[in-house]
């Protein structure tokens, strides 16, 4: 195989046919992720952009034909003096900073205890942890309502009548859904993280007299670090556009309004025909997700990378 | 020297251009005639009889589902030349609207659909609807179904028929005749008789048996409630339109459920059509519901045990003597714009309306049709329902739909409005405010929306 250098002299008229069929395979390979890429990603925002600075006129009294005016920065404008859209966000901020947290609290203490248990045995409970996982989040949803109804709840067996769906409970409610659904794929992560720390490391700790506790505080977890940042950076994306717990809990709670999530709240702006400011929502919405990403990464970043 | 081909095809497109920035981004174009509003039509859509079999799509969350395609194959195998595909999809109030709506937009809408009647002016909002008014087979619609249920299929345009009708839904109050004699009560005629039973039995059983239930979920029944007191909530007003939902009719409404709560009458954890209100009705906690006439079904699904207990009386009475009532739904078969087979829709929207619930067993005694044909038909309305003790239901249904208000009108906006209460009712269910502050936040929210998509509205 002929390497080509773009600088290699003398190879003129030699270089380019050569190259081009290098550009042809590098565009073989790359051309459909961005042709995926574009159509399914870039068009999509685009479009989503392009509807939020529009806005509704109609001709012709209330049922007369309506027309769509570019009108600016109108739509948001309507969206950060909406009440209802800052308590979804109040609401999601609530709910990012509990479930983020222990999303990976969870996940790190539970990967640390398996490391330490007997491989048989951890891999048992790696799978039990893990089975959620395969739920949809609808049924998953659908499960643990029928769990907190008041009627319904096995609790009421033993007269226990916590009303898990009132509204001081019911956003923990739907944290233990989050919890129960993605713990595992979690701990299943930061296992895979731990099993590449080499463990010869282990053995000289062992040596300079390290207890398990001191190891798990001191080597593991600054190890393992990189990956409990990334895993927490995708728990704060997935979180903020919180929509299908509180959509289907809605239906047996009387705690959980339209506008409950921004997501939800965006949703229910199709009903009211209000495509443009669903969409400046929803841009609002991708803002805050990337500048709370980009933060927390900055933030967590150390000298060493 | 001529253009060449591709100058040519080139400017071929650019004389589009013209065409795809001045068609409104809304779907089809709308006839000339119905951007009048609220002026009758003049010229009337044409409606062509299509020539060989032609295949409709029809959208119903109307249940059973194997009911449901037992009709429609009934319908295809006596109409040869039109194919009815039925696809059942998520009901409308529960996110099925939203479906209905993106569709229209994508230009991927059913030919029919079902739409209940509050919903109606909402789809003609978005010119999501056909106005079949010209079609042959809605020659007879007029005679065929009760005079306002013809209205609200016309929304607010007369001589036009945008939908046809399926059932109608007036209030009647469903209650415990074994509660009701064990502790002697009087089947209450007027709502100050209601409220002395209520608070009666709240004695009688130191406060375990509860009048009713009732919370945020319960929204529609508020608004037939408010349409029985003899509120209009919703008009249309020259070229705009006006929100009144805080009349003294309102009020009256609202502050007689929000005294009932305060005595402790009312079992607010229980809301229309939730397992909790199922659990109250199935195990005797409960001495009335207030309903439509579908809750008859609901009633012998999810109340077995309670079989026998149940009866149905006339609602109660403002003043007595007094013949008023209000709806809770009911759905229309709408015909979506953009269909290609107006003809064929018609025929079928008129067939079922007049033939779905009787044609299914099934459904018997279970919901009132709208259909004259059936409204006027002893054997039909008379038929008793083992369920209800032997009684006949639907008799007492039948006269409350002489008694409903007639002039009743809907918002263009009606989801926005309905999920704005919803929302709105749960803080006056909590404790944080109240029904009336409810009705008046809501008012103020679905102003703001119906003004923002660029319409004259006006509150009261």
């Amino acid at each position: 195989m002929t390497t080509v250098t773009a600088t290699s002299p003398g190879t003129g008229r030699w270089k380019s046919p050569v190259r081009t069929r290098a550009l042809v395979t590098r565009a073989g390979f790359l051309g459909p992720f961005y042709t995926a890429f574009a159509l399914f990603f870039l068009l999509p925002i685009g479009f989503a952009i392009y509807e939020s600075l529009l806005s509704q006129r109609r001709i012709g009294g209330v049922f007369g034909r309506p027309i769509e005016v570019f009108s600016g920065l109108r739509q948001f404008g309507a969206v950060f003096s909406d009440p209802q859209f800052w308590s979804g966000i109040k609401t999601v901020a609530l709910y990012v900073c509990i479930q983020v947290p222990l999303m990976a609290t969870v996940g790190v203490t539970l990967a640390l205890l398996l490391d330490v248990t007997a491989p048989r045995l951890a891999r048992v409970f790696r799978t039990s942890y893990f089975v959620p996982f395969a739920v949809s989040t609808v049924v998953a949803t659908i499960l643990w309502g029928t769990l907190y109804t008041p009627g319904s709840s096995p609790l009421s067996e033993f007269h226990i009548n916590i009303d898990f769906l009132s509204h001081n409970l019911v956003l923990p409610a739907i944290v233990n859904i989050g919890i129960w659904e993605w713990g595992g794929f979690n701990v299943v992560l930061m296992t895979t993280a731990l099993t590449s720390i080499p463990t010869e490391i282990y053995d000289s700790a062992r040596v300079d007299g390290a207890s398990r506790w001191a190891m798990a505080w001191h080597i593991k977890l600054p190890l393992i670090r990189p990956t409990i940042v990334m895993s927490m950076v995708l728990t704060i994306i997935g979180t903020m556009q919180l929509f299908t717990e509180p959509q289907i809990m809605a239906q047996i709670s009387d705690s959980i309004p339209t506008y409950y999530t921004p997501n939800m709240f965006a949703y229910y702006q199709i009903s009211a025909d209000n495509y443009s400011f669903a969409a400046a929502i929803s841009v609002t919405l991708a803002l805050v997700g990337l500048v709370l990403s980009f933060t927390f990464i900055r933030l967590t970043r150390r000298r060493t990378y | 020297m001529p253009l060449g081909k591709t100058r040519r095809r080139l400017i071929g497109a650019a004389a589009l251009i013209p065409l795809l920035v001045t068609t409104p981004v809304n779907g089809p174009l709308q006839s000339a005639s119905a951007q009048a509003g609220l002026r009758p039509q003049a010229n009337l859509n044409p409606c062509p009889k299509q020539t060989g079999k032609v295949n409709i799509t029809f959208w119903t969350w109307e249940g059973p589902p194997s009911a449901i395609q037992h009709i429609v194959n009934e319908f295809n195998a006596t109409h040869p030349d039109i194919h009815v595909n039925v696809d059942q999809v998520t009901p409308g109030f529960s996110g099925g609207y939203e479906k209905s709506f993106n569709a229209l937009r994508a230009g991927k809408a059913p030919d029919v659909d079902m739409i209940e009647y509050y919903e109606l002016p909402n789809f003609r909002f978005v010119n999501g609807l056909y106005n079949a008014a010209g079609c042959p087979a809605m020659k007879n619609v007029a005679k065929q179904f009760p005079g306002y249920i013809n209205s609200e299929d016309s929304v607010g345009e007369p001589g036009a028929i945008y939908a046809v009708p399926e059932d109608i839904e007036p209030l009647a109050m469903f209650y415990r005749k074994d509660i009701f004699a064990k502790y002697n009560l009087p089947v209450p005629a007027t709502w100050a008789q209601y409220q002395s039973d209520a608070l009666a039995l709240k004695t009688d059983t130191n406060g375990t048996v509860k009048m009713a239930d009732m919370n945020a979920n319960d929204y529609r029944l508020l608004v037939g409630l408010d349409w029985q007191a003899g509120a209009m909530p919703f008009q249309y007003t020259g070229t705009g339109f006006t929100y009144d939902m805080d009349s003294s009719a309102a009020q009256t409404v609202a502050n007689y459920w929000e005294s009932l709560i305060k005595d402790g009458v009312i079992d607010t954890a229980a809301g229309f059509t939730t397992p909790p209100e199922y659990i109250t009705w199935n195990n005797g906690t409960v001495a009335t519901q207030i309903g439509p006439d579908y809750l008859t079904g609901f009633f012998k699904g999810q109340a077995p045990a309670a079989a026998g207990d149940w009866a149905v009386a006339p609602i109660p009475q403002w003043a007595a003597g007094d013949h008023s009532d209000g709806e809770a739904g009911g759905s229309a078969t709408a015909i979506m714009a953009g269909t290609k087979h107006p003809y064929a829709d018609a025929v079928f929207a008129d067939w079922f309306g007049d033939n779905y619930p009787v044609q299914v067993q099934l459904y018997a005694g279970q919901v009132l049709s709208g259909a004259n044909s059936y409204l006027n038909n002893p054997a039909v309305i008379d038929t008793a329902n083992p369920y209800f003790g032997g009684q006949a239901p639907m008799s007492v249904f039948r006269t409350m739909v002489n008694d409903v208000n007639t002039n009743f009108q809907w918002a263009p906006n009606m989801t926005t409005v309905f999920s704005d209460l919803q929302d709105n009712l749960q803080s006056a269910f909590n404790g944080s405010s109240t029904i009336e502050q409810a009705f008046v936040t809501t008012q103020n929210q679905a102003a703001a929306n119906l003004r923002s998509l660029g319409v004259t509205v006006y509150t009261k």
